[in-house]
């Protein structure tokens, strides 16, 4: 099977400290998957990896066969492997469809198939605020304006950093069915989550990164059966607490 | 009664001048670079049209070009080292330049005169010149303001990683914004030269970096209408305060501080957030009435 990313061996450190040493992991095409660990376990380093934000001391990341260490972020973005950055960092000065506008740049000529239409059709309340100053919007509608925002630019891969942070657990169940429903139109889906339930629940594969390390991979719904992961991210039947 | 129209007028083409500085400032911070180099593209400006003129015998108009053109290379030559600098790396860089500037000043006496001063310059251009050139810098930059770019600028002062992800190339949007500063400040430099006969390099050192800078402050950084108000209130304050003379830099001085400190986004951003939430509360309770 030919993987739309992979990245391998992949080592990063900031000031010392080793954030990443070496993880390795694929992504295929239409395929949902997440990547679930403790609280600074790596997860948002190694995305920002991914996006290029982070330049990784050691290994190599392949997409669509294109080595992309050392590229620039905002041309990793242009190739369409697009972040939605953790606390969803809308332009609060700017409206809903500024912040939308904005987004398309990542396109830089690409064809991309999300419209405005279908965006505003997967968050209708994006339609109903479009002139509204971004800033004025709860944090459930600040999450589905960066989520469309980074649709705009055409993601072939889209990279999501803790999207339930900070939201009402209801809020969160909506943006994760608005996932589930943009990854069965076929978007390929790389979701970081401190909340490993509703995670695992979510997608088709996931792997578990703990100390800058993969230490278990699989398929969602057999991981989510794991006694060794249950034990350590799920709790004994209760729910995870974050 | 004329004594004061001629006063009024000296002190209104200072703040077209300075309103122009405070514009080369901004476009740069804007962009999210923490650049005092306005001062330094200012005198590249201001030594270029003045030389042509007077050595050469350029039309004005040509050397006011060539001096916005000089500010503009200036400050794209500055912007390609200054990629790999942020924050106050940036403003020391840029402050090391300034220097430079002023020195090569002093230095090369045979083309600028040196500490003498580049004298004679013919008095070619008013207010009215210097009232158009701000006219049409206040369109551009609130068109830039207005598009897709100015969105961008936006998104790299906030958060350079952010305007990464959405596809905004950091390097090239903060070369253009210190293009787009050096034009201003040469243009308004050159406009300077041919309004006050005289040049002296220290004209263009540490106050003006100084000046500049307060303008974009205490006026705010987000709009074009910023800087002109902070401009407008530190040229005018000076001259209400004249029986405070003496304490004119203290007053100045504790005005920005307290400006900073209890208003960071400056006045007139300040004035428009409170308008905006004044305006929302009042439209909210209407809502909750009907």
């Amino acid at each position: 099977m030919t993987h739309m990313l992979t990245a391998t061996d992949l080592s990063a450190a900031y000031s010392g400290i080793h954030a990443l040493r070496g993880v390795s992991l694929a992504v295929s095409e239409g395929e949902f998957v997440a990547l679930i660990g403790p609280n600074g376990a790596g997860k948002s380093t190694l995305l920002n990896c991914l996006s290029g934000v982070v330049r990784p001391t050691g290994g190599s990341i392949r997409f669509n066969g294109e080595e992309l260490v050392g590229t620039a972020p905002w041309h990793v973005s242009r190739k369409g492997l697009l972040q939605v950055p953790e606390g969803r960092q809308i332009l609060a000065n700017l409206t809903v469809r500024e912040n939308l506008e904005l987004g398309a740049t990542a396109l830089s000529g690409r064809h991309s198939a999300y419209t405005l239409e279908r965006i505003n059709n997967l968050f209708p309340i994006l339609a109903e605020r479009r002139e509204q100053r971004a800033g004025s919007l709860s944090g459930g509608q600040q999450q589905m304006l960066a989520i469309g925002r980074a649709l705009m630019g055409g993601p072939r891969l889209l990279l999501l950093d803790e999207p339930s942070l900070g939201l009402a657990p209801v809020i969160v169940v909506q943006v994760l069915a608005a996932l589930r429903s943009l990854n069965a139109e076929g978007l390929t889906i790389l979701l970081v989550e401190q909340n490993a339930r509703q995670a695992l629940d979510s997608t088709d594969r996931a792997y578990v990164i703990e100390q800058g390390r993969v230490v278990h991979e699989g398929v969602s719904s057999e991981l989510a059966k794991d006694p060794a992961v249950i034990a350590h991210y799920l709790g004994q039947g209760k729910t995870a607490k974050h | 009664m004329s004594d004061f129209f001629v006063t009024y007028h000296h002190l209104f083409n200072v703040f077209l001048i300075g309103s122009g500085y405070g514009l080369s400032q901004w476009i740069v911070m804007r962009a999210g670079v923490f650049s005092v180099a306005t001062a330094g593209l200012a005198s590249l400006g201001a030594y270029t049209a003045a030389i042509l003129t007077t050595k050469l015998g350029w039309p004005y108009p040509l050397s006011l070009l060539a001096g916005t053109l000089m500010g503009t290379l200036g400050g794209f030559l500055l912007a390609v080292p200054l990629a790999r600098l942020r924050g106050v790396f940036q403003a020391i860089a840029t402050l090391a330049f300034v220097q430079v500037v002023v020195a090569i000043g002093l230095y090369a006496d045979s083309l600028t005169g040196g500490a003498v001063g580049l004298n004679a310059i013919p008095t070619l251009v008013g207010t009215k010149e210097t009232l158009l050139a701000l006219v049409v810098v206040v369109y551009l930059m609130s068109a830039v303001n207005a598009t897709r770019l100015g969105r961008a600028f936006e998104a790299i002062r906030q958060d350079e990683a952010v305007a990464s992800s959405l596809g905004v190339s950091v390097t090239f949007h903060q070369a253009l914004a210190f293009a787009l500063s050096g034009a201003i400040a040469g243009l308004f430099g050159g406009l300077e030269a041919f309004q006050t006969y005289t040049l002296f390099p220290n004209t263009f050192g540490f106050p003006l970096i100084i000046a500049a800078l307060s303008y974009v402050v205490l006026g705010g950084r987000r709009s074009v209408t910023g800087p002109i108000i902070g401009t407008a209130i530190l040229l005018i304050l000076p001259e209400i305060s004249r029986p405070l003379a003496d304490y004119r830099n203290a007053l100045y001085g504790l005005i920005l501080m307290l400006v900073i400190a209890y208003m960071p986004r400056g006045i007139y951003d300040t004035a428009v957030l409170y308008l905006r939430r004044r305006r929302l509360a009042a439209s909210s309770s209407q809502e909750a009435r009907q």
